[in-house]
């Protein structure tokens, strides 16, 4: 086979990080998931919308629309082209969330109101850091990530000895660009692979199968690019994971990268693997201007992102439905933080603070955990929401409900103690 | 298109889609035979270009890596300037200590500080057997040995000496377990230092009377009555004429040789010994004449009598260096060593024969046809940039040097041994034990068609090359036995044009470390993911970056730019394109 092939044709696992002494990658093996798999197992799919959602045009107070009018009426969506949700007549959906409406009526959504933490924090490095790691906004010095650590108390000696009998498949996967969510950063690496690599991001950037140059240091990347990819000891149960399981829905629309990504998510759930974390990213959402068209501000950027994640997530749980897996399956999406109650006169908005988390599976209570955001008379450009629901409560209950994990291991993954919600059923 | 990322998001589903193995395979189209990868320029003089670019070929070749304030300083001069400071001839280190004593075992013939080079081993003390005193002490000499050998190449001025010092340890190899005593190994290892710009005929020489070798190869065993051929084979087949299409020597050749080498010993008759040397001993030595093949011309090398047969083994080197075998093997190994790995007849024919030509013309002084080499036409060409897989040495060094690592100073002494040493043990985990090469023909990266340099990485080698710079990255750093190394990227991001604009900062970074270029659309990738996390507004980064530069004290400001960093650099040290010089 020439190589050029055979690289396009090698699973792009490279960010598995390497080890230093004494535990040689390439002396262990893989055992298959054959006959092992994972039937009841619970996974955690989260979906990070980067670059701060605005979540007042995404979850709508219908019952605050006269304010929200005076402070946004530039990128408000018309009070008649909100989707109402059944049961409730104060709050609806963006319309481009059309199949959420569907999902919320069928009791599969959640959405968890006002989510933040005290003095928050408004630059996205430091937002988006503070809530991988569950450190709060007054400590900088995390660096590991909430799942990183639950993942990392649950396999202390990873990666000596992985993967193994007991844990053939990687505990946690990214789908998606590198680098890995610091959500999965344990105490020394990673806790998570990426699908994504340097030998594919190319063509996954570009759509351009392109190797290195044809010189002479083309070819010694390409050869080391190659020997990377081969060295990925997970590779061999996600390529046999993939290849046991189809996508089964028809849903799944073209050209639209969360569905791809989820797509390959529900593949390889279908197909067995034992990995309990899941992430992947939506990005764009940093609409500082033209969030909406001007002439129709139920059109625009933040629209086009919210149609596609709405029907990828539509597709991905008819996917796993399909498949007999919806049981097992909780959907999280959240972002690094709302935006600005006040939009400015570019049509966009600034970043912001508190946000609605939105969760999906069939194991929730469903509903809102939460009342809607209020919108006070004479609202400023300096005025943010506030917060209900501090983000580690959420992750508490995911680890105590959905995990069952054990109270040691969640405040050592949260790092503090939070109330739960009531979040499942 | 409002909402939709810029990603071509159809042809990754295919993409993808093949990796899960469910597309068929396409037809894709071969490179081979569009471009010609070797290049056709000879040994004249380089008078193109002289940019960052050329600087960074020229310092990445001739050094273990480059630091920033390297490539400011070369910067400014000309190639001919350049030339003149790496070529320009360096004091001769001080020797190792004893850095290694502890409360259980110490070296009872050198004082904690001191050198070790020339004491003796013995007396014994309690409970010690001689065995076990020469494999304990000497392993504690042998590792500090090593330990300063990674020293040189860490703490190495900008001068080509300490990379021509491991090219002879390539080319002329010896293992330090095999000889037991590193006083030897020291002796050995300074030969080779003082020679490294030096005349490779004389080097030769001293080589085979050398109580490394002697050793080593069983020259000291290598009498009239019972000669051992070790030496005289591996002194034709790997360190001088070579296996080329032009050497023809017999295997009468080599048992000849072996005569002419006999009574030539070290003087190991006690561990007690201070004074390592060699001497010959007339006794053991082959007095009959000794008759070569036709590829030495039928030289006759006369048998001599008493000391006077000592004198033999000047005729001998001086038949090997008649050849022309011997000056083309040597400028062989300097290619793969400098330039690349690939000799065709284009090269061999170009480069490779002037070359040889010129290395005896000069009566096989080094320093000029390494110089020539490297400021001709050839090696500035392209094609041969970028294209030599970094040896573990030139990772683990180089990955020191360009970071600006701290090591403990001489005043710290025992955590700098420990420091260097554990850099000469990374390099072991790499495969590349210095000191120690698998066999007397030394690593097959320098040796072994078709693969030479590709020989370095596997799946283990590259995973543990990957696993070490991540954590030399990490917040904790690298820990063990005491040690704590770290790469500071903050300050070398600090050191680089312009910080603050992230497009700069990914660009200057990736020029500066990989000498294969990233394009725009990789650049742009690399700057959103990691600098910018995702967004499109440069100035989250700029801001990022100037709040921690106004307050580096503020936890918060460096948290934001540090995490970031680490994570580029972790990613950035893992590329391929990272492996290479």
């Amino acid at each position: 086979m020439k190589r050029r092939t055979f690289v396009k044709n090698t699973l792009p696992l490279v960010a598995l990080p390497g080890l230093v002494k004494g535990v040689p990658l390439g002396a262990l093996t893989w055992p298959t998931s054959e006959g092992v798999p994972n039937t009841d197992g619970k996974i955690l799919v989260m979906i990070e919308l980067n670059g701060g959602n605005d979540g007042l045009n995404t979850i709508i107070p219908i019952d605050q629309y006269k304010n929200l009018r005076d402070v946004r009426g530039n990128i408000l969506i018309p009070e008649n082209r909100i989707l109402p949700l059944s049961g409730t007549n104060i709050v609806g959906l963006h319309p481009s969330l059309k199949p959420l409406q569907a999902l919320y009526d069928r009791k599969m959504m959640t959405v968890v109101q006002g989510v933040g933490y005290p003095n928050f924090n408004y630059s996205h490095f430091r937002a988006s850091d503070i809530l991988q790691t569950s450190s709060g906004a007054d400590n900088s010095n995390v660096s590991t990530g909430f799942l990183g650590r639950y993942l990392n108390k649950l396999n202390p000696q990873y990666p000596k000895g992985y993967p193994n009998n007991q844990s053939p498949d990687p505990l946690a996967i990214t789908v998606g660009p590198v680098p890995i969510s610091t959500m999965l950063q344990g105490n020394t690496m990673s806790m998570g692979l990426s699908i994504s690599s340097s030998s594919s991001f190319y063509n996954l950037v570009s759509g351009v199968s392109a190797d290195a140059p044809l010189t002479n240091a083309g070819k010694e990347v390409n050869f080391m690019r190659r020997i990377s990819s081969l060295t990925t000891q997970y590779e061999g149960a996600i390529k046999q994971a993939g290849q046991k399981q189809q996508n089964l829905s028809g849903k799944y629309p073209e050209k639209n990268e969360v569905a791809e990504n989820l797509k390959i998510i529900a593949q390889l759930i279908g197909g067995g693997l034992q990995t309990s974390v899941y992430v992947t990213t939506q990005f764009n959402y940093d609409h500082h201007n033209a969030q909406v068209d001007t002439a129709d501000p139920t059109k625009g950027k933040h629209a086009g992102l919210l149609s596609h994640l709405a029907e990828a997530i539509d597709a991905f749980l008819d996917d796993l439905q399909l498949m007999g897996m919806q049981d097992r399956v909780l959907c999280m999406v959240y972002s690094e933080f709302g935006r600005r109650i006040k939009s400015n006169a570019s049509y966009g908005t600034d970043h912001g603070s508190a946000q609605p988390f939105m969760f999906f599976g069939t194991q929730l209570k469903s509903g809102f955990i939460g009342h809607n955001p209020v919108i006070h008379d004479n609202i400023t450009v300096a005025d943010n929401l506030e917060m209900q629901n501090d983000y580690r409560s959420v992750y508490t209950t995911i680890l105590k409900k959905w995990f069952n994990a054990s109270d040691d291991n969640i405040s050592a993954s949260v790092l503090a103690t939070f109330p739960q919600l009531d979040l499942f059923k | 298109m409002p909402g939709v990322t810029e990603t071509n998001t159809h042809n990754r589903a295919e993409f993808l889609k093949k990796l899960m193995g469910q597309a068929t395979e396409q037809a894709t189209q071969s490179g081979s035979g569009v471009a010609n990868l070797v290049s056709e320029k000879g040994l004249s003089p380089y008078k193109g270009e002289w940019g960052e670019k050329q600087v960074l070929h020229l310092l990445r070749r001739s050094l273990f890596s480059v630091k920033q304030d390297e490539l400011r300083y070369f910067s400014k001069r000309n190639l001919h300037q350049c030339l003149d400071e790496l070529f320009a001839p360096i004091p001769a280190p001080s020797p190792p200590i004893n850095a290694y004593n502890n409360g259980e075992h110490s070296d009872p013939h050198v004082p904690a500080g001191q050198t070790w080079v020339n004491a003796t081993y013995g007396p014994l003390p309690p409970g010690f057997t001689p065995a076990m005193r020469m494999s304990l002490i000497d392993s504690f000499r042998r590792f500090s040995l090593k330990g300063w050998w990674a020293g040189l190449m860490v703490h190495q001025k900008p001068n080509i000496t300490d990379k021509m010092l491991l090219f002879w340890h390539t080319a002329i190899s010896t293992q330090m377990k095999q000889v037991m005593d590193a006083r030897y190994s020291y002796k050995h290892l300074m030969l080779l230092h003082s020679h490294a710009l030096g005349n490779f005929k004389q080097l030769i020489r001293q080589v085979s009377t050398d109580p490394q070798m002697l050793v080593y190869q069983n020259g000291n065993t290598n009498t009239a009555s019972a000669p051992n051929e070790n030496y005289a084979r591996e002194l034709q087949e790997l360190f001088t004429v070579g296996k080329g299409p032009g050497s023809h020597y017999t295997e009468e050749d080599v048992r000849t040789a072996a005569r002419v080498l006999t009574g030539w010993v070290d003087n190991f008759t006690s561990i007690d010994s201070t004074n390592v040397s060699s001497g010959f001993l007339p006794e053991q030595h082959d007095t009959g004449d000794k008759k070569f093949s036709a590829f030495y011309n039928n030289t006759i090398i006369k048998g001599r009598t008493g000391a006077d047969g000592a004198k033999e083994l000047d005729d001998l080197v001086n038949m090997i260096f008649a050849t022309t075998e011997t000056a083309r093997a040597l400028c062989r190994k300097l290619y793969r060593y400098f330039v690349y790995y690939n000799i065709d007849d284009t090269v061999e024919k170009n480069v490779i024969t002037p070359l040889a030509h010129m290395l005896v013309a000069k009566n096989f002084e080094v320093k000029g046809v390494v110089r020539t080499l490297l400021s001709s036409e050839h090696f500035f060409d392209e094609k041969n940039m970028g294209c030599i897989i970094k040896s573990p040495a030139e990772l683990v060094a180089g990955m020191i040097r360009q970071f600006n690592v701290q090591i403990p100073g001489d005043s710290d002494y025992v955590k700098q041994y420990k420091s260097w040493i554990e850099l000469a043990n990374l390099m072991e985990n790499m495969d590349m034990n210095i000191g120690d090469p698998p066999s007397v023909a030394g690593w097959a990266a320098y040796y072994q068609k078709p693969q030479f340099h590709e020989f370095w990485i596997n799946s283990d080698t590259l995973s543990t090359r990957n696993g070490v710079t991540e954590t030399f990255l990490s917040k904790e750093g690298y820990t063990e036995n005491g040690v704590l190394l770290k790469l500071d990227y903050l300050k070398f991001t600090a050191g680089l044009s312009n910080p603050a604009n992230p497009g700069q900062l990914i660009s200057d970074s990736v020029r500066f470390l990989c000498p294969v270029a990233f394009d725009d659309v990789q650049l742009n990738y690399v700057k959103k993911q990691f600098l910018l996390s995702g967004q499109s507004d440069d100035s989250y980064w700029s801001e990022a970056w100037n709040k921690y530069i106004a307050n580096p004290g503020n936890p918060e400001a460096l948290s934001e730019v540090d995490s970031r960093l680490q994570r580029y650099y972790v990613y950035l040290l893992s590329r391929a394109e990272y492996q290479l010089i």
